[in-house]
């Protein structure tokens, strides 16, 4: 692809014009947050008005990917609990779900895998607040889904690559379109204004070593999608795995020995896992049937 | 019985349900076990997804397919010194968590 056609690519991708939409609530919650009087209640209030919403957000802080396997009963606890930037995230992956499903077979599996892998290897290192860096690795991907639905003809070119020169997805997204999704996710972040921890995650989980101001989230998420490849748990887009970075384990405090915990605790875990998606009830009841 | 998307399907799987086309022409019976060939004449058909015997998925996360696996996912890391060391620890790790389930599984048809 020639720099024309590289930087049209870019302006597309960096085009709103389709991308995902966030509930609503969200817009009011992120207001809500930047007035310091506001209370937890108030914020689980608005989160809680949209059911549909919270029935989504409870499913998921209750699975084993957080480590409070239902005992979390209302929005307000989760938002005690887990923070607002975790509950943020969950209602972003949860309002991506079925976009995601539609637009990467195996993706949200790797996604939900990464999460539960990186919140391990964060407990691992004795990190505080481990739940931060679950929903890291839950958002990790982003950028594939928004460069699947906003260049659907370029994203069938890079799967394309990835089957015909067997690179790694990233590598043929470089190859095809200039750049990969580590920078459109760092778009994103800015985008939906995470925070800057889940924006250095999302954009430097490929380099960690590259991080500058939150290298053990940048690191956890790097060794959480390590993990999640050696198991095959979904797909990133390639079956290969990720040259693992010393650098990130280093800045962790981890040796190699150390993973191996984590890999004990990712396979008994997974099972769990694999159920936290978030179709329809009467989508599960057409597939149960179709299953029968 | 499990049903599973055509990406995660592996060779040595077999079908618990018939596929058949959009139209209802059938393709492929029960109790088919997966080719190689067969998984990709099926994606060339357009079937993206099927229902295979038991656990299918989780199977093939078992440590036994681990070890088998490592050398396919580490193809392209050969001249890595240092990923060549962590395979080594992962085949290690691997083959001493299959021997531990043959184990357990031994013992509890004993």
């Amino acid at each position: 692809m020639d720099e024309d056609l590289k930087t049209s690519a870019k302006g597309k991708i960096l085009s709103i014009r389709d991308l995902p939409t966030l509930p609503r609530v969200l817009d009011e919650v992120s207001r809500l947050v930047q007035n310091p009087n506001t209370t937890i209640e108030a914020i689980a209030k608005v989160i809680s008005r949209d059911q549909v919403l919270s029935a989504k957000v409870l499913k998921m802080v209750n699975s084993p990917v957080y480590g409070f396997p239902g005992r979390i009963g209302s929005v307000q606890h989760a938002l005690v609990l887990l923070g607002f930037n975790v509950i943020r995230g969950v209602i972003i992956s949860t309002s991506v779900f079925e976009i995601m499903t539609r637009s990467m077979e195996g993706l949200w599996e790797h996604s939900v895998g990464c999460a539960l892998a990186t919140g391990l290897v964060a407990r691992k290192a004795g990190l505080k607040d481990p739940e931060e860096y679950s929903v890291c690795g839950l958002l990790h991907d982003l950028g594939k889904v928004v460069a699947a639905v906003q260049l659907p003809e370029l994203h069938n070119a890079v799967a394309e690559t990835v089957r015909d020169q067997d690179l790694r997805w990233l590598e043929a997204e470089k190859a095809v379109l200039g750049f990969g999704h580590d920078r459109i996710n760092a778009w994103l972040a800015d985008h939906w204004h995470l925070p800057p921890t889940i924006k250095e995650a999302m954009s430097s989980h490929h380099v960690p070593e590259r991080a500058q101001l939150y290298p053990q989230h940048a690191a956890a998420v790097h060794l959480g999608d390590f993990v999640v490849r050696i198991f095959e748990y979904g797909s990133g887009g390639d079956d290969q795995a990720v040259p693992l970075s010393p650098q990130a384990l280093k800045n962790l405090g981890l040796k190699l020995t150390d993973l191996d915990s984590v890999l004990d605790d990712f396979a008994e875990n997974l099972g769990e896992v694999s159920g936290v998606t978030f179709a329809p009830e009467d989508d599960d009841a057409a597939k149960a049937k179709a299953c029968n | 019985m499990q049903k599973i998307p055509l990406s995660l399907a592996k060779v040595g799987m077999k079908l618990a349900k018939p596929i058949a086309k959009a139209n209802g022409m059938p393709i492929v019976g029960v109790g088919v076990e997966l080719t190689e060939a067969l998984i990709d004449r099926l994606d060339g058909m357009g079937i993206d997804k099927i229902c295979v015997v038991g656990d299918a998925v989780a199977a093939s996360q078992s440590p036994t397919e681990r070890v088998l696996r490592l050398e396919h996912l580490f193809r392209r890391l050969e001249g890595d010194e240092w990923m060549v060391q962590v395979k080594a620890h992962l085949r290690e790790y691997f083959t001493i968590k299959a021997a531990a389930e043959a184990a357990q599984a031994a013992q509890g048809q004993g």
